[in-house]
C-alpha cells in the first residue's frame, strides 16, 4: 500500500514538475515569436510585395510544430519524460520557426537585393564611370569649347555689329509705317494730326509720347457743369 | 461715366483712359474723379488748337487710337448709344 502511493506522489510530482516546466517553456515560446514578428514585419516594411513570400513559410513551419507537437502534447499527462521531450521539441520549434523565417526574410532580403543591388550597382557603375571618365575627358572637351566660343565671340561680335545695323533701320521703318498706311485725319482708320494735353501736375503729354507706349489710347472730353 | 467706368476698370493697364477737360482745367476733372470714386483715369486739359484739330466739337465726345495711333473710334454727343465693352475689347485685341 505504501508502494503505491509512493508511485503515486512521484507521479503526481512528476506531472507538476512537468506543468511547471511546459508553462515555462510556453511562457518563454511567445518571446521569440513576436521576434520573429518584427523581422517579418520588418522585412514587409522594407519590401510589400514580398510580405506574402514571408507570411506563407511560417505556416508551414507551425505545421511541422504543430506536427511534432501534436503527438508529444497529448504524451504529457501519461508520461513525464515524454512531457519533457515534448517540450524539449517545442522549445526548439520556436527557433526553427524563427530561423525558417530568418530564413524566409533572407530569402526575401536576397529577393529583394538582387533587385536593388543590381539597379543600384548599375546607376553607380554607370554613374561613377561616366563622371569620372568623361568628366576627365569632358574637361578637356569644354577647354575646346571654351576655345572655340572665345573664337566665337569675334564673329558674334562681328556678327553683333549687321544686327544693330539692321534693327536701326527697322524702328525707323516701324515708325515710319504708320504714318504712310494709315493717312492723317480725325475719322476712324486715320492718324489724328499730333496734339498735346496738361496733366494735372503740369507736364505735357504728346501724342508721340502715346505712341511711344505703344498702348490704346480711350479720350473722353469731358464737363463737369 | 457710370456705365463706362467699369469698363475702364476692367481693361486698366491695357487702355489708358484719359477724361480730357472741354472747357475747364485738368484739376477741376480731376476734383470730379476723386468726387465721384473713378479709378484707373487720367484728368487733363487741351493744350493748344487740340480739339479744333482733332474736330471735337461738344462735350462727351470720345476717340479712342489703338497700339499704333489709329483713331478706332470716335462718337460725338447724343446719337446712338455705343458698346463701349465691344470697343474697349477691340482695342487690345
Amino acid at each position: 500500500m505504501a508502494r503505491p502511493k509512493l508511485i503515486t506522489g512521484l507521479l503526481a510530482a512528476g506531472l507538476i514538475a512537468g506543468a511547471v516546466l511546459t508553462a515555462c517553456q510556453q511562457a518563454e515560446t511567445p518571446a521569440p515569436t513576436p521576434t520573429g514578428s518584427d523581422a517579418v514585419a520588418a522585412a514587409a516594411t522594407t519590401a510589400p510585395a514580398v510580405v506574402a513570400t514571408i507570411a506563407a513559410p511560417p505556416p508551414a513551419a507551425a505545421v511541422a510544430a504543430a506536427t511534432v507537437a501534436i503527438p508529444d502534447t497529448p504524451a504529457p499527462p501519461a508520461i513525464i519524460p515524454a512531457t519533457l521531450s515534448a517540450i524539449t521539441p517545442a522549445a526548439a520549434l520556436p527557433t526553427a520557426t524563427l530561423s525558417a523565417i530568418s530564413a524566409t526574410a533572407a530569402q526575401a532580403a536576397t529577393a529583394l537585393l538582387p533587385t536593388t543591388p543590381p539597379v543600384a550597382s548599375t546607376t553607380v557603375a554607370p554613374a561613377t564611370s561616366v563622371p569620372e571618365s568623361p568628366t576627365v575627358a569632358a574637361t578637356p572637351v569644354v577647354l575646346p569649347t571654351v576655345a572655340p566660343a572665345a573664337t566665337a565671340l569675334p564673329t558674334a561680335t562681328a556678327t553683333a555689329p549687321p544686327p544693330t545695323a539692321t534693327p536701326l533701320p527697322a524702328p525707323t521703318a516701324t515708325t515710319a509705317p504708320p504714318t504712310p498706311s494709315a493717312p492723317e485725319g480725325t475719322s476712324v482708320g486715320e492718324t489724328p494730326p499730333a496734339f498735346a494735353m496738361l496733366r494735372v501736375d503740369g507736364s505735357e503729354l504728346t501724342s508721340g509720347d502715346l505712341a511711344a507706349a505703344g498702348r490704346p489710347v480711350f479720350m473722353m472730353y469731358f464737363a463737369t457743369w | 461715366m457710370r456705365t463706362l467706368n467699369p469698363i475702364i476698370t476692367e481693361y486698366a493697364g491695357q487702355v489708358d483712359f484719359y477724361l480730357v477737360s472741354f472747357s475747364e482745367t485738368a484739376t477741376a476733372l480731376d476734383g470730379y474723379i476723386a468726387e465721384n470714386g473713378y479709378a484707373n483715369m487720367t484728368a487733363t486739359q487741351p493744350v493748344g488748337s487740340m480739339l479744333r484739330d482733332l474736330r471735337i466739337v461738344s462735350q462727351s465726345s470720345m476717340l479712342a487710337m489703338d497700339a499704333n495711333s489709329i483713331i478706332t473710334f470716335r462718337k460725338g454727343y447724343g446719337g446712338r448709344s455705343a458698346d463701349f465693352g465691344a470697343e474697349f475689347a477691340r482695342l487690345v485685341q
